[in-house]
């Protein structure tokens, strides 16, 4: 067989033409692929979450929030602790025409089925809106450096107020200085014996963040949702699944009301005025080979012309260029558990 | 400006204008008593500083203002910044309403009252106008649709008319709320009791469709959402057809209305509809438990028990009897109802629309998906194609039966196009073509 392409290229570290084709064999040498899981199995008969039988639990009245505590904590809640994550999740039911409502919405509009529109739902909840990972690894975290260096948690929290002041997922804020709501959970936390270390922590980091805002502060619903399923022994990475899903259930009545009273979209109707347009100007499209010959390559030879580049192209906005930082994306779960 | 020997004095008034509303008319007809208004439009860039591209461009506000009654001057205003106007124009009096005094506007309030004193003007602040939409930076509205399902202010957010707060304060339970959202009413305590029960046997199914897209989206290691939202998006005609099996419900529940027959006798028609047309039934079967769900007739027996049987449960009923009479006449074993006939039954009874009990089914399942993703994020290696792990993972290489067509040489850019005219005539390719 000739070359192709540059596949006999002598820098290749292997010679292309004489690899093997065709699939792999089958792995005897190992066990056999099997869905391992901690968490749940079934078998023709029954199925099983954390050792109980959810027919037997269901039977013997366990609702729907026990069944989140056996999934995620593989145990079985105190009555007031099922009660508080009741109370949560009615809080985190519905927000309004937020993020999720909207997302849910505008699927709908393309006439999906309920199940598109309610994922898409779920796809809104990232480190800025509804951030209850972001914001429970960053609790954690200093909660734990209190514990490790023997300081108290109001010393933590002026070490945290200091240190994430400006940061939006510090779950205080001006959002609800007038809503007493997220005030109202920390107390019924209190009133049923489920408050603990973690939202003492917070009631502390809101004295301090008070003290040296310079406008109005209190809690808000990220830190009185996300401290609250902290004492209640979820992990920040399922406190964010829990909800997320929570509110799921208010993305589909909004799927629900998007096709029950607006119309459907059509493609080609949306249009986009010229009023709303500031990229470049209308210019002649040149002949391929004219384009070709004249084109300047977007190759940069040394780390200088990189960043000279680089600030040019952050101008064309949508080029993804302007978006300096990463968005982390976790490997493993931040909160590091094993 | 001076009429006469009076010198008139001057109130300047700072407006977005995008969306004008009674609140500014308000403010105008506050400044007019006090002098002339001048008032400053914000350019698209001022209002872009915190807000996303106004609706109106900064020309069209301008026309808009200057012909409402009361404004005597526009100018512009290039930032959110107003002392530059300020120090410019140097009006006897700003007038703004009272919700800047906290939050994000305090800063601009605390810089005009200083600017102010450089030359004794005031400031003088309207009460904010009940029912006038929020403007405050960052609050307004991302999008605007007429709604009876929430609103929240300020100062509450409120579910079908119901305060959340209160809700949860006085001991509702989520159920409950679901009641709310759906069908805007607080349920009886054996509804309640039934969704509950419901809500919490949809969970956990361990592994189906639903279950395998989170653990395999997870393996790419996307944030936690991706999976979730994956896992939810499972449920379609296949699995847990929710909506499809409460519309069938409806429609025969209706014929029997309309043609005077009985729920039982809609039962055995709906039964030789479908096996005349070699449908399948909905309701019934399940690949995995094949001798009956486990849950499925415990939630029949449920419903009866909570005495919520109705017109739903009598029909499935007669379905479940119907079928696997015929079954039997034919020699076939029996097939027991499944979750979606027995649990969207149920659901249907307590007066969630088809879409309504769709959406709880599929996602309460959303919760132990998420429980499936972090389980393996905790214990699995991302990709699951490691050779190094004791048990073939899901992505191994020896998994991969491959099936299509048989290795053949890529042709040459000369050779191409008699290649591909040849292969487009011999029309082999359509065997695989997607």
């Amino acid at each position: 067989m000739g070359s192709i392409g540059n596949l006999n290229d002598p820098r290749l570290p292997y010679n292309y033409t004489t690899r093997e084709n065709g699939t792999v064999d089958p792995d005897d040498k190992r066990a056999r692929f099997q869905w391992v899981s901690e968490v749940a199995y079934k078998n023709l008969h029954r199925i099983v979450s954390r050792g109980y039988d959810t027919t037997e639990l269901v039977e013997q009245g366990y609702g729907v929030a026990d069944m989140i505590f056996i999934d995620f904590q593989a145990r079985i809640p105190l009555i007031e602790e099922q009660k508080m994550l009741n109370y949560v999740m009615i809080m985190a039911l519905e927000d309004g025409l937020s993020a999720p409502a909207i997302m849910s919405r505008i699927v709908a509009k393309s006439n999906a089925i309920l199940t598109q529109a309610v994922g898409a739902s779920i796809l809104s909840f990232g480190k800025s809106y509804s951030a209850y990972a972001a914001f429970g690894n960053m609790l954690k975290k200093y909660v734990d450096k209190a514990e490790k260096e023997g300081k108290t948690l109001k010393e933590m929290a002026e070490v945290l107020v200091n240190e994430c002041k400006n940061d939006e997922i510090l779950g205080v804020s001006d959002l609800m200085l007038d809503d007493p709501a997220a005030k109202r959970m920390l107390d019924r936390a209190e009133k049923l014996n489920v408050a603990g270390k973690h939202i003492g922590f917070m009631k502390e980091v809101v004295k301090i963040a008070k003290e040296s805002s310079e406008g109005d502060v209190d809690i808000d619903m990220l830190g009185a949702i996300g401290a609250t399923m902290m004492d209640l022994g979820f992990s920040p990475e399922s406190t964010w699944a829990v909800l997320a899903v929570t509110r799921a259930f208010a993305a589909g009545a909004h799927f629900c009301e998007e096709i029950e009273r607006e119309p459907l979209g059509k493609l080609g109707q949306s249009l986009t005025p010229k009023d709303y347009y500031d990229g470049p100007e209308d210019r002649s499209v040149p002949p391929l080979y004219e384009s070709r010959e004249a084109s300047h390559s977007g190759l940069c030879s040394t780390p200088e012309e990189l960043k000279e580049n680089i600030e040019k192209k952050k101008e064309l906005k949508g080029s993804g260029w302007g978006i300096e930082e990463e968005i982390h994306v976790p490997k493993r779960l931040d909160s590091g558990e094993k | 400006m001076v009429f006469g020997d009076i010198v008139m004095k001057k109130a300047y008034v700072v407006m977005g204008s995008d969306l004008i509303h009674h609140g500014h008319m308000n403010i105008i007809q506050e400044a007019r008593k006090l002098g002339k208004v001048i008032v400053g439009i914000l350019t698209d860039k001022a209002i872009m500083e915190v807000k996303s591209i106004p609706l109106l461009s900064y020309e069209q506000r301008k026309r808009i203002v200057e012909n409402i009654k009361g404004v005597d001057e526009v100018v512009c205003q290039e930032t959110r910044d107003y002392r530059p106007n300020l120090r410019k124009i140097k009006p006897d009096y700003v007038v703004h309403g009272d919700d800047w005094k906290k939050g994000p506007l305090k800063k601009s309030r605390d810089e005009v009252v200083e600017v102010l004193k450089e030359w004794g003007g005031e400031l003088v602040e309207v009460p904010y106008t009940k029912g006038a939409p929020p403007t405050l930076l960052g609050r307004a509205p991302l999008f605007q649709r007429k709604t009876s399902i929430s609103y929240k202010t300020p100062e509450k957010t409120v579910l079908r008319g119901y305060n959340l707060s209160d809700l949860a304060e006085e001991g509702y339970t989520f159920c409950d709320a679901l009641f709310v959202l759906f069908q805007g009413r607080l349920p009886s305590e054996n509804e309640e009791k039934m969704l509950e029960y419901e809500t919490a046997e949809f969970l956990e199914h361990s592994m189906s469709p639903s279950a395998a897209s989170a653990i395999a989206v997870i393996s790419g290691r996307p944030d936690l959402p991706a999976a979730i939202a994956s896992s939810v998006m499972t449920f379609g005609g296949a699995h847990g057809p929710g909506a499809a099996h409460g519309y069938m419900m409806n429609h025969y529940i209706d014929r029997a209305r309309k043609e005077g027959k009985s729920l039982e006798e809609m039962g055995r028609i709906l039964v030789e509809e479908h096996v005349n047309a070699k449908m399948p039934i909905m309701g019934l079967g399940q690949p995995q438990h094949t001798d009956g769900d486990p849950r499925a007739e415990p939630t029949h027996i449920k419903q009866e028990e909570l005495g919520l049987s109705g017109v739903y449960l009598k029909l499935q009923r007669s379905i479940e009897k119907h079928f696997n009479e015929w079954r039997k006449s034919q020699g076939k074993s029996f097939v027991a109802v499944n979750m979606v006939g027995a649990g969207n039954t149920a659901l249907s009874e307590l007066g969630f629309s088809p879409n309504a009990a769709w959406c709880i089914g599929c996602v309460c399942r959303g919760f132990s998906c998420a429980a499936h993703a972090i389980y393996t994020m905790k214990k699995g290696h991302a990709w699951a194609a490691s050779k190094r792990e004791p048990m073939v993972q899901m992505l191994d290489l020896s998994m991969i039966k491959y099936i299509g067509p048989e290795d053949r040489p890529v042709p040459s850019q000369e050779e191409r196009q008699d290649y591909a005219l040849k292969q487009k005539e011999s029309e082999e390719y359509k065997k695989w073509a997607l």
